[in-house]
């Protein structure tokens, strides 16, 4: 095919497709109106031989920015479900909400408030984020320390895939077990193996009461250990983060619930502490905001899981190897590092401090690049046998290769 | 084969009551050592329920499966339909085949020449005793595999003068206030004359009146429980004879101090079910018969003794659950309770103890192997448990843990439930007021 | 014709390990004993590498595989395929650890639910979903069949506690997936393999979720002069937010069954339904919950309220509600057990519905159901000898579940599809999201040798809803497909 850009072929396919071109990040993008312009870009996409990307609303394009990409022609083609956005259904009293992909996650977010019920993560600081792109990009809130990860709370989706085919999975009840889960499967999928055009969460009942403390400790390791400390003590805590900036290593959580209890577990939390820290009863939610922004992938370059028992010993050996100022951002309930800068997008090589930590994490993987789902990428070092499942996974569902922007279809296997 | 198993339509009704849920699974012994759903009871009574069918002939394979479970009738604690697991398999193994010749050379050896006839049961036990002085089986033990080792390791028969029967009375030794029939038993009398002596003394200390049947033998139970159910209805008729002929009060209470004898006896009308004859006179027996620790348990005579029981050296004590006591009877508070009794000792549980030791009748002779894992098990909870002596209600789980114990090289020895009552009132008690009880005449 | 290969299975795993004689006859069903099927043989493996090569084998020879965990399952999942052999997890019953900081348990796959829970006590942990068959079913199959139970209400079904998983798929390869991270790596393909049944190989190790022993526990029955008020009373708590950790109901016929077993619990044998409601956490907030259920059952007429005064109180409250189903046995031979989900805000119309269709048909109906859930277990006693029954009985279970779709509901929320269901994702899904599962299934086991002729109807929807797949419940249930 020709040697456009990506900006090129989005407007030809916008004119030719009748289907609206927007604008997100200062790409422009494809945005189609329904499910049948959908459809039809899919289907110039499969006859053209060019990929498409959807990229919610754009937060997450440090990890696929095209200009990353090796082969600038072959960018994928954006589209973006903006217009594919709103409220499906809730059913005051069910306790679910379905909503359309491109929905914002905080308008979605409003919209429940208005019957006492939140959103299963706290992902208040994603102001633009889409439903759908945060669904892709398998994203959590810090309080999957309480509630568990986003992914266990998506009760049913509908996605489009490359052929154009609706297909649904799951329902909208809380309590489903027919058939296969796709939906899990698509959830943290990053959009590589179908377009997430609307999805069914498990709602929670918004807390009477929240609580908040903030404190600073000596470094990461022994952050970390007063971590594990107060999460035995108290087990119904919300969110437990460690974060390194430039200046200081704080230890951050909360609380929320039923007020009384709230007020009764506070001082035990307090106690746990031993100093004093600085606490917050009413500015709770916007210091999280805070926090959840600061721990979004999109300013990390790196995540590094690992097993609760090996984290703090992790940290200490992060803390030697990295330079001052590089950030630490630590879910303590999750054993999720995110490690800056923010946003390297050209980051190909494993760094040089992966090696002294190889046994205590069990993952490391790139925040900020695309490809590794397909196991090419040098940093991570999933088994033959699952990227065997993956590359199976991906040309059953996505035989074209539209979804994939390096995924050869010559390379498919058998 | 089939066509009998049909005409014995109660067995069908039986396996009907069961859902299929396999709750049953986990508390069976022989599943969980295998993993053979066969080996289950809900693989059981699928068996058997296609054998009442015709489904399915009766050959060797699934005659091995229902052969292979130790009846210890767990499964019907556990179970929430209420299937009578045991007699089912009572009835399913009187009409099948005894599989391999030692089960069936054993049937016609032990079932029917030695256990009914006290002679040859005493002239035997004599016999083996003999043998076990001269250290015979140790020396045979390497020609038999596990089976020896079981022979090496079993507890020496008593000299002939603890073989005899118990007088026919035996008066109380406290204020009298009954008198009860007791059953002295097969092997019980033979090999553990001591316990029904112990026996004795803690019923006298209750205030009763022991009268036990002069010319008594065997009650049929492992016959009935091993597929010979003719037999079994025969020595049946001779114990509810020889405790009727023994006169007394229609409702005299018969102890037993062996589970697995009290289960199957308080089943007896089972056995008559198609007799209009003998089935009131089983009935009216089974209402008699009561488990020792029961009766002893019970709110005045354990008062009674308690008063008589003295302190003994300082020791833990584990409780392990006869399978036809727990399981067959329903009784698993009682004993825990007499124990709880006596001064000086602490009680501790083992967490398996309602798991079967192995021993299951004839099971050990027959599946040496199994059996012994089974036993291992409890062996290894025993240690953990950190008690100094084990305490048991059976003649066939007394036996077991005796072997267990010597082929580990341990010390300790089992004991029944009245061994260690009678050993604490043989105490000098330190109650201070001690009324001399009458002599009775 | 000699069976060389089931001469190699027994050197894989011992002689006495596979099973091909009359006994074979045990393993035809599973906990619906209304669908049989015979298999070439029955294989049990030690461990993952006895599982490895059993399944390279299996795969050599292309012979169908129908995972196996203690067969409590009650859709057919685990039923023998003809041809196929079925591979069981019965041996499979170690707890490798349980990890105290992370709240982890490495265990495999034929661990029994309860016993997890038991070995986890004594670190101050427990293993949260219950189904009530947990005194028999193992790890494996809750992880195959996604199973919930009471206290899902609070904590979650399976899928929500499986960390990671070590599987042996169709070709025999072993994908690793048990030191997951707290977010997976690339496609999250756990979640994918909780719930699907055995189609994408055999689970053999499973590192699971473990929850801290709650600081308190209050449980209390409350007694109703109706069914509909006890499904409104509810209705309105779930709209209250209540945050209980398990919501139930008896009906009275439950009731009667389970107080003649032995599992009597002392429920009161006049009440017309009996809602049980536990609250789990903290001490205030348990109060609170309490406090807010016993507000809203006076406000619907409830009779009387009993609050359990000790360990061994709630245990047998507890033991007669999930001895409910066993109970049930004493009725009739055989039981129908019925797994819908209806919306929680339709609850009194969707039960009161399954009651008319039994009574139009002469049957008598048990409702006992995870009511926080919307999860209804409408149990229809019958004789299998009865043909007639029988087939009142399916078409009664096949009105209530189509009954519970249109009203927004779902054909099954924990007992999974299996065989029984089959035919009905018809009524839940179009041919275009069946046909994605077959892709996802095809991708992953192309020769479908995993589990055939389970879950997934092979017809187009139209021609099944025209009658064209076969469901023969009293007979053999091949691989006719």
């Amino acid at each position: 095919m020709s040697q456009t850009n990506a900006s090129d072929r989005a407007h030809l396919l916008g004119q030719g497709s009748g289907c609206a071109l927007g604008e997100v990040h200062e790409l422009t993008c494809l945005a189609p109106k329904d499910h049948g312009q959908l459809a039809e870009v899919l289907g110039e996409a499969r006859r053209r031989s060019f990929s498409v990307l959807p990229i919610g609303a754009g937060s997450q394009l440090a990890w696929c920015r095209p200009d990353a990409i090796d082969d600038p022609a072959n960018a994928p083609t954006p589209i973006s479900l903006m217009h594919m956005a709103g409220v499906l259904e809730q059913i005051p009293g069910e306790g679910t909400v379905t909503a359309q992909a491109g929905t914002p996650w905080c308008d979605l977010a409003q919209a429940v408030e208005q019957s006492g019920e939140c959103l299963p993560a706290d992902l208040a600081g994603a102001t633009t984020s889409t439903l759908g792109g945060i669904l892709a990009a398998g994203r959590s809130g810090p309080n999957r320390l309480r509630h568990g990860p986003l992914r266990h709370h998506v009760l049913g989706m509908q996605v489009m895939l490359s052929d154009g085919t609706l297909a649904k999975s799951g329902g909208r009840l809380v309590k489903n077990v027919t058939g296969f889960d796709l939906h899990r499967l698509y959830t943290g999928s990053r959009g590589t193996l179908a377009i997430i055009l609307d999805a069914s969460l498990r709602l929670k009942a918004l807390p009477e009461r929240e609580w908040s403390f903030s404190m600073p400790v000596a470094d990461c390791a022994s952050g970390f250990t007063k971590a594990l400390e107060i999460q035995q003590v108290m087990p119904r805590l919300h969110w437990l983060v460690l974060t390194r900036t430039q200046n200081e290593v704080r230890l951050q959580g909360g609380l929320a619930g039923r007020a009384s209890q709230v007020k009764a577990d506070q001082e035990r939390v307090l106690t746990a502490l031993g100093d004093t820290p600085e606490f917050f009863d009413g500015q709770a939610p916007t210091e999280r905001k805070r926090l959840g922004e600061e721990g979004a992938e999109n300013r990390h370059a790196w995540e590094i899981g690992s097993p609760l028992t090996h984290c703090a010993e992790l940290l200490g050996i992060l803390e030697a190897q990295l330079p001052t100022e590089t950030k630490l951002w630590v879910d303590c309930g999750a054993g999720r590092i995110l490690v800056g800068p923010a946003g390297d997008a050209t980051v190909t090589e494993k760094p040089s401090w992966a090696e002294t930590i190889g046994a205590e994490a069990t993952s490391l993987r790139p925040l900020c690049v695309h490809r590794h789902l397909h196991a090419q990428w040098t940093g991570s070092n999933p088994s033959p046998t699952q990227t065997d499942w993956q590359q199976r996974l991906t040309c059953g569902l996505d035989p074209a290769g539209i979804f994939s922007m390096t995924l050869d279809p010559g390379e498919a296997p058998a | 084969m089939s066509t009998a198993i049909r005409s014995l339509p109660l067995d069908y009704d039986l396996t009907l009551d069961c859902i299929h849920c396999g709750l049953c699974l986990n508390s069976c012994p022989t599943y969980r050592q295998s993993g053979r759903e066969s080996e289950g009871p809900r693989g059981r009574i699928h068996l058997m329920r296609a054998l009442s069918e015709g489904r399915l002939e009766a050959d060797q394979d699934c005659v091995e499966a229902l052969d292979s479970c130790l009846v210890c009738r767990n499964c019907e604690t556990v179970c929430p339909a209420g299937v009578q697991f045991g007699a089912l398999m009572e009835s399913a193994r009187d009409h099948l085949p005894a599989p391999g010749l030692l089960a069936r050379g054993l049937r016609w050896f032990g079932f029917r020449l030695v256990l009914p006839h006290r002679r040859v049961l005493g002239f035997l036990a004599g016999a083996v005793r003999l043998t076990q002085l001269l250290r015979l089986p140790q020396a045979i033990a390497p020609l038999l595999g596990q089976r020896g080792i079981a022979l090496a390791h079993l507890p020496v028969f008593p000299e002939a003068n603890k073989r005899r029967n118990l007088p026919p009375i035996c008066p109380s030794t406290s204020e009298r206030t009954e008198s009860v029939g007791m059953l002295e038993g097969c092997v019980q009398r033979q090999l553990y004359g001591d316990v029904n002596r112990a026996t004795v003394a803690v019923l006298n200390a209750c205030g009763a009146d022991v009268h036990t049947p002069q010319d008594h033998a065997c009650c049929g139970a492992l016959h009935a429980h091993n597929g010979d159910l003719d037999e079994a209805r025969r020595l049946a008729q001779k114990t509810i004879q020889a405790f009727e002929d023994m006169g007394g009060e229609p409702d005299m209470r018969i102890v037993l101090n062996s589970a697995g004898c009290g289960a199957h006896m308080a089943e007896y009308p089972r056995l008559f079910a198609e007799n209009p004859l003998w089935l009131p006179r089983a009935e009216a027996f089974a209402q008699r018969v009561i488990d020792f620790s029961a009766f002893v348990a019970q709110a005045e005579r354990a008062e009674q003794l308690k008063k008589q029981l003295a302190p003994l050296a300082p020791r833990k004590v584990a409780w392990d659950d006869p399978c036809h006591l727990c399981h067959g009877q329903g009784i698993t508070a009682e004993p825990r309770a007499l124990l709880d009794l006596i001064p000086g000792i602490e009680r501790v549980e083992m967490p398996g103890a309602g798991s079967c030791c192995g021993s299951a009748g004839i099971h050990a002779l027959l599946h040496p192997a199994e059996s012994n894992q089974l036993l291992d098990a409890k062996l290894e909870e025993f240690t953990s448990s950190d008690a100094d002596v084990l305490i048991t209600a059976n003649p066939g789980c007394q036996m077991q843990w005796h072997g267990g114990f010597s082929r580990t090289g341990k010390a300790t020895r089992p004991q029944h439930l009245a061994e260690i009552l009678a050993a604490s009132l043989a105490q000098e008690p330190h109650v201070v007021s001690k009324a001399k009880p009458p002599k009775k005449g | 014709m000699t069976k060389n290969w089931i001469a190699e299975l027994r050197t894989i795993v011992g002689p006495r390990n596979v099973i091909t004689g009359s006994e074979s006859l045990a393993w035809e069903s599973d906990g619906l004993s209304l669908v049989r099927g015979m298999g070439q043989a029955i294989v049990l493996p030690l461990d993952t590498e006895e599982t490895v090569r059993v399944m390279k084998l299996l795969a050599r020879e292309g012979v169908p595989v129908v995972p196996r965990g203690a067969g409590t399952g009650l859709t057919g999942g685990a039923t023998p395929v003809e041809g196929g052999v079925t591979v069981g997890t019965a041996r499979m019953r170690e707890i490798f650890s349980i990890d105290p900081v992370g709240r982890l348990a490495h265990v495999q796959a034929g661990v029994v639910n309860s016993d997890l829970s038991v070995t986890a006590r004594p670190h101050g942990l427990f293993y949260a979903p219950d189904p009530s068959s947990q005194a028999a079913c193992t790890l494996g199959g809750n992880v195959a069949n996604n199973s919930g139970g009471p206290h899902c209400f609070m904590h979650g079904s399976t899928t929500r506690h499986v960390r990671g998983v070590k599987l042996v798929d169709a070709q025999g390869q072993v994908l690793d997936l048990l030191a997951s991270p707290a977010d997976p790596e690339g496609l999250d393909l756990v979640g994918l393999i909780t719930g699907s049944e055995g189609m994408f190989g055999m689970v053999t190790e499973v590192q699971l979720n473990l929850e801290p022993l709650p600081e308190e526990v209050q449980t209390i029955i409350a007694v109703f002069p109706s069914l509909d008020a006890a499904c409104d009373c509810v209705s309105e708590a779930i709209a209250a937010h209540i945050e209980a950790s398990a919501i139930e109901i008896l009906d009275k016929l439950t009731i009667a069954a389970v107080e003649d077993s032995i599992f009597a619990a002392g429920y009161p044998r006049e009440a017309e339904a009996l809602l049980l409601v536990e609250a789990e956490g903290g001490a205030l907030e348990v109060q609170e919950t309490i406090d807010l259920v016993l507000q809203l059952a006076k406000k619907h007429g409830a009779m009387e309220i009993r609050s359990a005064q000790d360990k061994a109180e709630r245990a047998r409250l507890w033991a007669g509600r999930k001895g409910a189903f066993g109970a049930m046995g004493r009725v009739a031979p055989d039981l129908y057990v019925a797994d819908v989900v209806a919306p929680r805000t339709r609850l009194r119309e969707i039960v009161a519905l399954a009651i008319k269709i039994a009574e139009e048909r002469n049957l008598r109906l048990g409702n006992v159901f995870h009511a926080g859930d919307g999860n209804l277990h409408p149990n229809i006693a019958y004789d299998r000898r009865d043909e007639d029954e029988v087939r009142r009985v399916l078409e009664a279970g096949q009105l209530i579940m189509e009954a519970c779709i249109e009203r927004g509901g779902s054909l099954t929320g924990e007992h999974g599809v299996g065989v029984e269901k089959m035919t009905h994702m018809c009524d839940l899904f179009d041919d275009d999201d069946l046909n994605t599962m077959h892709r996802v299934r095809d991708a992953l086991d192309p020769k479908r040798r995993m589990n055939p002729t389970k879950v997934l109807p092979l017809r187009a929807c139209r021609e099944v809803r025209n009658g064209g797949l076969p469901f023969s419940p009293m007979g053999n249930l091949g691989a006719k497909t």
